[in-house]
């Protein structure tokens, strides 16, 4: 049995450990403005078959250097009680409800756009002092892009959804694990699957009340201190 | 992947705007306190503050040389991104440490640079020599616990949000600047206070800080116990090194023996041994910084 201390001390084995809690509340709260556009991820974990087609398409897609990435999928080790699960899991900006990385940008170079919730970074502005990937809890969301020199992230591949298009990493999913769409709209495949299903986010105790949605941990597993013990970083 | 990290060029700026807000704010007590009467203290207090001035400007160069636009706009020629740190200054954001500490700390520079001119009786406003002292020490308690600000606003880092640090940021940047002052003064050959007054409080702002580095020890020892992460100040560690042998044996315990001595033996140091002094609490000072820095990445 893997306690929360035992769990935690992973993490300075050069692991990372993540606490799944269930997202009920959060997406609830979310979905209060009906009328607004909320746009949000859904990864469903059981159908990720860690192929990384969606790290090499967000690669391509937005002209990022092969060892700046901003997915990531990693294979991890879960544990729970005497359970334990090999699995796949794709990271990658939680575009948060309460960002901690944006308040504290000294430029505003870093904010969330209120017409659809994305979390960007305007490139032109940003001086590249690194605070807001110090502040973001989730670590190696946010890296420096060696061609604009400033900090770069998911920005839900705006140029694709603002025209309608699915981002890259969601049309090119093998195995369909990534769902995206606008939660306030009723029909969007990702309000059935969110109505469908019982979400989880990551480390809901920072309170950033993120917008990617996990699929695929049992409520019974998600209620319980969840490390997941990674063990090789990314390649693509 | 490629990891964003903050390391020698942030300590070095975190250190010399500490340092440098510590030696204005003790130049600016020497003029309130009118020790400025005696020539040799008068020239201290004006060397002192054209010393911490130029601190401050070369912890500000430290800062923007870590900017990865400003590297990369001198290593592609790039004209945009070179100057892209102006754009700290195109905006003031109350929500960031560091948009309203970049406006502070260069409020500072203008500021210890009139006082600096004030110092001149031939210059119009060397009438204000000490309202300009007074605002001063202002500023410089506002820089050297804005530094630590900086980090503690990154709420969820363990190490660098600890309600300490701001108190052992203030009290080193105090230390450090008396360091300064101590090696202006042993330069230019001033005169040592009577009665190791200078060695008595300098004695007692390291045995005030030795206090609080080990409060802080311990409140980062049992937190890391109660997040199941190793002790990122353990011996073992390249910021537990820094910590142990830079901070608190260099840039403490040797001083602090230094004074003492000289305290309890009712001799004045020699200027040797000023020298060594100075240089090991500023070393100090500097490995507080980048162990501190380092310890609060343990991911
Ligand atoms: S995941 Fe990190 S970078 Fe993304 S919005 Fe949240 S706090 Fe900001
Ligand atoms: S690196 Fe850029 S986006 Fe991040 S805090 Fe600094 S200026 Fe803002
Ligand atoms: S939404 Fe776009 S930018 Fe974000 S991870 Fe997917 S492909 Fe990359």
């Amino acid at each position: 049995m893997l306690d929360r201390r035992k769990a935690l001390k992973l993490l300075s084995a050069g692991a990372a450990a993540f606490t799944f809690v269930s997202a009920q509340g959060s997406l609830s709260s979310i979905r209060k403005e009906k009328n607004k556009k909320h746009l949000a991820m859904a990864i469903d974990l059981r159908r990720c078959n860690g192929c990384k087609a969606c790290v090499t398409s967000c690669g391509v897609e937005n002209g990022n250097e092969p060892d700046e990435h901003r997915t990531q999928v990693v294979q991890v080790v879960a544990e729970s009680g005497d359970k334990q699960h090999a699995l796949n899991l794709p990271l990658l900006c939680n575009h948060c409800e309460e960002p901690a990385c944006t308040p504290l940008c000294p430029t505003g170079a870093t904010f969330k756009r209120e017409e659809d919730g994305i979390v960007v970074v305007d490139s032109t502005v940003c001086v590249g002092c690194n605070y807001c990937a110090m502040a973001c809890p989730y670590t190696g969301v946010r890296f420096t892009n060696s061609k604009t020199s400033t900090i770069d992230k998911c920005n839900f591949c705006i140029h694709r959804t603002t025209r309608n298009l699915l981002p890259a990493c969601v049309e090119s999913c093998t195995g369909a694990a990534r769902i995206f769409g606008d939660v306030n709209n009723p029909d969007s495949q990702i309000s059935k699957f969110l109505d469908e299903n019982e979400v989880m986010v990551l480390q809901s105790d920072k309170n950033t009340r993120p917008n990617v949605f996990y699929v695929g941990l049992s409520q019974e597993e998600a209620d319980q201190p969840y490390t997941l013990h990674i063990e090789n970083t990314w390649q693509r | 992947m490629n990891e964003a990290h903050w390391g020698l060029l942030v300590a070095a700026y975190l250190f010399l705007a500490g340092a440098g807000a510590g030696t204005v704010f003790i130049s600016g007590y020497y003029v309130l306190s009118d020790r400025i009467k005696q020539d040799s203290q008068r020239q201290l207090a004006c060397y002192s503050a054209i010393a911490g001035s130029i601190l401050l400007m070369i912890g500000t160069t430290m800062i923007i040389l870590d900017l990865t636009t400003f590297r990369a706009g001198i290593v592609e020629f790039d004209l945009d991104k070179f100057f892209r740190f102006i754009n700290f200054f195109k905006t003031f954001r109350t929500s960031s440490i560091m948009s309203m500490g970049s406006w502070l700390v260069s409020l500072a520079i203008g500021a210890s640079t009139v006082y600096v001119l004030a110092f001149f009786k031939q210059l119009p406003f060397h009438k204000y020599l000490r309202p300009l002292a007074a605002i001063n020490m202002l500023f410089a308690i506002g820089v050297s616990s804005y530094t630590a600000f900086l980090l503690g606003d990154i709420t969820h880092n363990f190490v660098w949000s600890s309600s300490i640090l701001v108190t052992i940021f203030m009290i080193s940047a105090l230390s450090a600047g008396l360091a300064v002052v101590l090696l202006v003064k042993t330069i230019i050959r001033a005169p040592s206070e009577p009665n190791q007054a200078f060695e008595k409080v300098d004695a007692l702002t390291l045995t005030l800080e030795l206090i609080l580095l080990l409060i802080f020890t311990y409140s980062i020892y049992s937190l890391s116990g109660f997040n199941g992460i190793d002790f990122p100040l353990a011996i073992s560690s390249k910021a537990g090194l820094l910590w142990f042998f830079g901070v608190i044996g260099l840039g403490l315990l040797i001083p602090l023996a230094l004074n003492l001595k000289a305290v309890l033996t009712r001799t004045a140091l020699s200027h040797s041994k000023e020298y060594l002094l100075s240089i090991a609490v500023l070393t100090g000072g500097f490995c507080l910084r980048y162990a501190v820095l380092l310890a609060g990445q343990y991911h």
